[in-house]
């Protein structure tokens, strides 16, 4: 089994629950803003000396939720620092963004890094549309065309032109182009079957980013399999990679406290705002293509409750406990889905950085060894 | 008086002068370039050890004239390595992006650095609106409406709308928003009068990165300051950036050797796309608001690359020579223009990187000690 780290980054100092949106930047103290960015680009870092094969950072805006407007940047910085890490970029959100712009800067992380980026192309979710002004009902449109766009910039040595329905460029050849050949990896997001199949189509690895249920996850990766058998590939378990919040303590009481703790603050602070953005921008949206995509959309205000942890652990559907239980749950779920990689969230909401390393040190030491060969 | 370390990034790989534009990638050999941004960055990183007070990056598209397509991602990496300098970003080409995304990664870059952001809101170059297809006749109009977006999601604490004539947002509250108060130094570009008077109209620092011309360049800063007077502020010396190529060598032979063959490569390979450019862009182009600023910067290219080292020395456009040399050369430039940023730009074309170290170190040795109190 590979690992890899995803910290969104988010501020931790906000004190009232259930923000309008966009969160008011008042509420964000630049002082405070300064000493997270150190802390957390860190413990970025030291995600390399821990065992993790690929650290992640992904794009959110106007809210506290993500300090990454820009995750390029912060790749940039976590690249300096690192040497053999992969470097996952699970933003950008393509459709909201130049696809030239995004070919430019994921050759340079590339390039910069000696071949080491994994560059995900993401749809985002629906009110970062709004955040951007860009029509939710042409996401898929807009993310297949510039998709393809920005493989074409990788990929065609001399200057070509592009006349598409949402794209226009006279005369393309961007410098610098990326070191990975034919081009680097891709990670696409496999929560609905649109998307699930767009993966496949590119041969990217898919991330079910949320782990919700066995089922669900089950059924997007029937999805990918089915479209890769019809283009004539098989899919190996490293084009999987399933997303899980992850807790050790020293007893499961305390790894226990330490996330709900976390949870509460992101489910009533940062999930605030976020949940007024739904309210107002998809009661009625044409971001998704079918209803049963809408109907599954994790952030459907009337979907969104707070599942006691206790139930989600219980599901395997959370890696939470001492370190030995951790290992048994990671093996529940590799037996369930029979992939190759796992996303860790550890910094979940306002969880303490004392936690989050204690996390660290127990993956290191005791469950990493344990696991690498599923 | 300040000094700011520019560095373009360029790529010093090629033979044909003539090249297409944009210039095909294919000439560009990705292995090579990790080795290239590692020496750029190093580089960068010891002008804060050199003195220098600011550290540079630009942004430039489709050629080898600059790797930096978005220069942000260099400036986290400067950041994440330096304790003092600050950064001073010549790009964002503000018309080509989006504002919001703008304000974003500079309050990014201003908040992970403490405070150290000078912002450059740059109009760019004829060519780059054809990189990025966007109509030159409209680089003004945006510009002028992009500064202020920018600057009101810098400080307006409360969420906002906004329905401009080129940019129209529901709502906008970005996170972060920058440390510095009320708002980072804004840079911007002052090489005409047109320009100069748009710089001062926005309070922002005057810059004049590639002297040309003593005649004009006295023109513009008289042209600023009286524009600045009007708007009821008064400019400080600080405000006013001018910069020259330079070269510090042990002997002025060796200067002007190492210095006339990177001049060479500057003029001749690097801007053999961008010369392309020009001519299949601005024959006819609305860039300029009128003739004669389109017919200037032409005869000034031109002129340009005819001119001798000799005469450049002469008519002090270039810093040339011992330590001695320059530090005469400073003291003329200071006199004439009594500017209070120095901009130094030292990788000039293929140059060699030794060269620009050593050149780098008698500058903070000899040159730095003797003029900053100008």
């Amino acid at each position: 089994m590979k690992f890899s780290y995803t910290h969104h980054m988010p501020y931790t100092h906000v004190e009232e629950a259930g923000q309008d949106w966009p969160v008011a930047n008042k509420q964000f103290d630049p002082e405070r803003g300064a000493e997270l960015y150190r802390e957390y680009i860190d413990n970025k870092v030291y995600a390399e000396e821990v065992g993790f094969d690929w650290i992640g950072c992904n794009e959110h805006h106007m809210s506290p939720y993500g300090l990454m407007p820009n995750p390029n940047l912060i790749a940039a910085a976590v690249i300096e620092r690192t040497r053999t890490a992969g470097i996952l970029q699970s933003g950008n959100i393509v459709p909201l963004t130049n696809p030239i712009r995004i070919a430019e800067e994921y050759a340079m992380l590339d390039v910069q890094s000696g071949g080491r980026l994994i560059a995900g192309f993401m749809r985002g979710i629906p009110h970062e549309y709004v955040a951007y002004n860009v029509a939710p009902d042409e996401s898929y449109a807009r993310m297949r065309e510039a998709c393809e766009l920005i493989l074409k910039c990788w990929t065609e040595p001399e200057p070509f032109g592009w006349e598409g329905e949402h794209y226009r460029f006279r005369a393309v050849s961007i410098w610098p182009r990326p070191v990975q050949q034919p081009h680097p990896p891709l990670v696409m997001s496999g929560t609905s079957r649109e998307s699930a199949t767009l993966a496949a189509e590119l041969g990217a690895t898919m991330g079910v980013l949320r782990l919700t249920s066995f089922d669900g996850a089950r059924a997007m990766m029937d999805v990918y399999r089915e479209v890769a058998k019809s283009d004539g590939w098989e899919p190996g378990p490293d084009h999987f990679m399933v997303g899980m919040g992850c807790c050790i303590a020293d007893t499961k009481d305390e790894a226990v406290e330490t996330m709900k703790s976390g949870q509460k603050y992101f489910f009533e602070v940062l999930g605030g705002g976020i949940r007024t953005a739904q309210r107002l921008v998809i009661q009625k949206t044409r971001y998704f293509e079918h209803e049963e995509s809408r109907q599954n959309f994790p952030g459907l205000p009337s979907k969104v409750k707070q599942v006691p942890i206790e139930e989600r652990i219980e599901k395997g559907l959370l890696l939470c406990g001492t370190p030995d239980m951790v290992i048994d749950q990671l093996r529940r779920v590799k037996a369930e889905l029979g992939h190759g990689r796992m996303n860790l969230n550890i910094k979940i909401g306002n969880t303490p950085d004392g936690a989050v390393m204690t996390t660290l040190r127990h993956l290191k030491e005791t469950v990493f060894p344990a696991v690498r060969d599923l | 008086m300040k000094f700011n370390y520019f560095h373009l990034m360029p790529w010093t790989d090629i033979e044909e002068t003539d090249q297409d534009w944009p210039v095909a990638n294919k000439r560009f050999v990705p292995d090579r370039a990790t080795a290239l941004y590692e020496t750029y960055i190093d580089t960068m990183v010891y002008a804060e050890e050199c003195g220098f007070d600011w550290i540079g990056c630009n942004e430039h598209h489709f050629s080898p004239y600059g790797l930096m397509s978005n220069c942000n991602l260099i400036g986290t990496v400067l950041i994440q390595r330096t304790r003092r300098a600050r950064i001073a970003m010549f790009g964002n080409l503000v018309p080509l992006l989006n504002p919001i995304r703008v304000a974003e990664e500079y309050a990014m870059l201003d908040v992970m650095s403490g405070g150290r952001l000078i912002a450059g809101f740059m109009r760019g170059i004829p060519h780059e609106y054809v990189a990025y297809n966007i109509a030159p006749s409209e680089s003004w109009e945006r510009l002028e409406e992009a500064s202020e977006l920018i600057l009101k999601a810098w400080t307006e604490p409360e969420p906002f709308g906004w329905e401009g004539k080129h940019y129209k947002y529901r709502a906008v509250s970005i996170w972060p928003r920058p440390i510095q108060q009320p708002h980072p130094p804004i840079l911007m570009s002052a090489s005409s009068p047109e320009s100069a008077r748009f710089a001062a109209r926005h309070r922002a620092k005057m810059g004049m990165v590639m002297l040309t011309d003593l005649e004009a360049a006295k023109n513009c800063i008289r042209i600023y300051r009286e524009t600045a007077r009007e708007h009821g502020w008064e400019p400080g010396v600080d405000d006013i950036l001018v910069g020259a190529h330079t070269c510090v060598a042990e002997d002025d032979e060796a200067a002007r050797r190492h210095l006339g063959g990177g001049l060479d490569y500057f003029y001749h390979v690097l801007f053999g796309g961008p010369r392309t450019a020009q001519r299949l862009v601005i024959q006819k182009t609305r860039f300029y608001r009128d003739e004669a600023n389109r017919k200037t910067l032409g005869a000034r290219l031109a002129a340009l690359r005819r001119t001798t080292i000799e005469e450049r020395i002469d008519k002090g456009m270039v810093l040339c020579g011992t330590p001695d040399r320059v530090i005469e050369q400073v003291r003329h430039l200071h006199a004439e223009l009594g500017h209070g940023v120095m901009n130094i730009n030292m990788k000039i074309g293929n140059i060699s990187d030794a060269a620009v170290r050593r050149s780098m170190k008698l500058w903070g040795e000899h040159v730095a000690p003797a003029v900053r109190d100008l």
